[in-house]
């Protein structure tokens, strides 16, 4: 299988407030987000980034989906440079995370209609594909309800269906299951999967040692903002559990005795 | 342009079917002008203007005769109609303004001894003229009307009297102000429309641009449409021109409506002429408000995508309304009176001037092309801004 992400020496770094310096009692002026980050991601399979909260996975996901720029270095989407062909980047992948809201005023059938209407998809393609994706995920009972009156779940249930409208190669996904109740998690794994065994690539960040374990080929443990290891589970986890690597490579990074 | 048109789309879906958007955005602020101004209208009315059939309550002392045996060329009949006199009430100890203060009376008029000698006396230059004293009370219509009425009746007498040589506008038959009522309501519009016009397009455009730019960016929806393949420009393009729809919308049912309030307000102090302007006033007048609606529309969007919740971005564009209501005021003092060519070059300013233009009649051609040439160059420039401003993360995601 080829590289379709290949990432490349990415940086990211935020100027911290005074605020901020106050609340994370830190006299440090620019936080180092994520440090000279590079990887590859392999067409057709799920790439976990693990780490904890802080570590960098957010802002490395958002720069792969050209939401903000990094300092230094690239990353190559299916030959596409997020630096310089936003566009193209864009119009290859499906972007869901927590901080990418729906419309409240808008219903999920309106909302599916009119993002892919943005990504150029025909009508006929658009209808068929919006039937398969509702039923799948159980949004014909609330398609016509705005989305101020969803509940979590179902809001979570439309945005994945929207992420995917335009069939996109590339899929990422940022903390796919958080705030999530189990049945609405389960559905999202079970998506997952299947868009795995239709040949799409995807990767996602998580903090949760049982998503990576359970959906995850291949797997990057990023702390504080550099990336300790990477590589395929087995090869990550040695014979011990990915708690116990992920910890032993927490505690090397830090400098720590592990506890 | 496609994506242009999608943008634009969902927004005009956005506005047009909330009903709340609709409200109080579209109808409830000109509503409440012409409610606000029909109530104040009648209070003020009610405040200077007596019932046709008030007979005004008049005490007279002293030679009171002499409004009696007047001759015919004076309105005596009116007098008659309209007052009913009381001499033996004030004749006497009672103090006159007390009879006023306590609105026993409307006005009191005092002739002194032996009016109608001293007059004739005055008259051939025998003795200096006797003074008629006329008390009133101005805090009453009532009174205020009788002294009116009072007043002119014997300013009339005293010119009959006198006999002058000449008369100055006696025939009732002529015409003597030149202005006709069309120019007397074009002046009333072209001095009044230019501030409520542009007024009340910036208050729908600052309802609608806070909400659309701010509103997604607080919402969090902004990111979600900035992740799609559109282009930045196409997202700001199309933002801006639904709306400049919605605020040109806005402005037009709320002027609607001030219109329509205008002759409850002036309780026909002036004549409302309504076909004063030709079908090519009102496409003058069009392309004025939408030009002028861009410029409004793109500086609250620039200004709202600095803010990061609709409630900031209020704040932010709350001195740019101060700007656009003094500059409405402007028309308030140039009487309809063209300006300058390159005064068409300041937006904001150069709208005030050709509505103005427009509404008195004397429609400046170049200068509103000039006008909607500049504006429209501005917004261009403005949407360059804003595109700008959605590719910056520091703005975006801050």
């Amino acid at each position: 299988m080829s590289d379709i992400l290949i990432v490349q020496n990415l940086s990211k770094s935020f100027r911290l407030s005074a605020k901020q310096q106050k609340l994370e009692n830190t006299n440090e002026k620019v936080r180092r987000a994520v440090r000279d980050l590079s990887f590859t991601v392999k067409e057709g399979e799920i790439f976990g980034l693990l780490g904890p909260n802080g570590a960098g996975k957010t802002t490395t996901l958002r720069m792969i989906a050209t939401l903000i720029k990094p300092d230094a270095g690239d990353a190559l989407l299916d030959g596409a440079s997020v630096v310089k062909e936003p566009e193209k980047v864009r119009q290859k992948i499906g972007f869901l995370t927590s901080e990418l809201k729906l419309e409240e005023f808008f219903t999920p059938d309106y909302l599916f209609d009119f993002f892919s209407e943005v990504h150029g998809i025909p009508k006929d393609v658009r209808n068929a594909r919006k039937k398969d994706l509702f039923a799948r995920f159980g949004i014909d009972a609330f398609a016509q309800v705005k989305a101020s009156g969803l509940s979590t779940g179902m809001k979570q249930k439309t945005s994945l269906a929207i992420s995917v409208a335009h069939d996109p190669s590339v899929i990422i996904f940022d903390e796919p299951t958080n705030g999530l109740d189990v049945i609405t998690a389960r559905t999202v794994t079970d998506f997952l999967l299947d868009l795995r065994r239709d040949g799409k690539t995807i990767v996602l960040s998580t903090h949760i040692f049982s998503l990576v374990e359970k959906l995850c080929d291949r797997v990057g443990i990023l702390i504080d903002g550099g990336l300790t290891a990477c590589g395929e589970l087995s090869e990550i986890c040695g014979g011990m559990s990915l708690e116990d690597r992920f910890f032993d490579y927490y505690y090397a990074a830090k400098g720590e005795e592990k506890r | 342009m496609s994506g242009i048109f999608v943008i634009m789309k969902k927004e005009l879906r956005r506005f047009f079917t909330d009903t709340r958007m609709l409200v109080t955005v579209l109808l409830l602020p000109g509503l409440l002008v012409y409610v606000m101004y029909s109530v104040m209208g009648d209070a003020m009315g009610n405040m200077f203007t007596v019932e046709d059939d008030y007979v005004y309550r008049v005490g007279v002392a002293g030679d009171s005769d002499l409004l009696v045996y007047m001759d015919v060329d004076v309105p005596v009949t009116y007098w008659d109609t309209r007052t009913e006199t009381y001499t033996d009430t004030v004749d006497g100890a009672s103090d006159p303004m007390l009879l006023l203060q306590e609105g026993l009376l409307d006005l009191y008029v005092v002739f002194p001894e032996n009016f109608s000698e001293a007059f004739a006396g005055s008259v051939n230059h025998v003795n200096p003229p006797p003074h008629v004293a006329v008390y009133f009370n101005s805090n009453e219509t009532a009174s205020q009307g009788a002294y009116s009425l009072v007043t002119a009746l014997l300013e009339q007498l005293e010119t009959h009297f006198r006999q002058k040589g000449f008369t100055v506008n006696t025939d009732p038959t002529l015409t003597y102000d030149a202005a006709a009522s069309e120019d007397t309501s074009a002046m009333f519009f072209s001095m009044l429309m230019p501030m409520f016009l542009t007024m009340l397009l910036f208050t729908g455009a600052q309802a609608v641009a806070t909400e659309s730019i701010a509103g997604e960016k607080e919402r969090g929806t902004m990111a979600t449409l900035l992740i799609t393949p559109l282009k930045r420009s196409s997202i700001a393009w199309g933002k801006i021109a639904a709306l400049t729809i919605t605020a040109v919308a806005s402005g037009v049912v709320t002027t609607g409506f001030v219109v329509a309030s205008l002759p409850k307000m002036m309780q026909g102090m002036i004549t409302m002429e309504t076909d004063l302007y030709s079908i090519g006033d009102y496409i003058l007048l069009g392309l004025v408000l939408i030009s002028t609606a861009v410029v409004y529309v793109t500086v609250i969007s620039l200004l709202s995508a600095f803010a990061k919740s609709v409630k900031e971005a209020q704040a932010l564009v709350t001195p740019l309304m101060m700007v656009v209501i003094l500059i409405g005021l402007t028309s308030m003092f140039t009487e309809g009176q063209t300006v300058e060519w390159f005064w068409y070059l300041v937006p904001l300013y150069n709208s005030v001037q050709s509505i103005t233009g427009i509404f008195a009649a004397e429609p400046d051609t170049l200068g509103i092309v000039i006008t909607t040439a500049v504006n429209l160059a501005a917004a261009g420039i403005g949407v360059f801004g804003l595109s700008r401003m959605m590719n910056s993360e520091k703005v975006m995601f801050h």
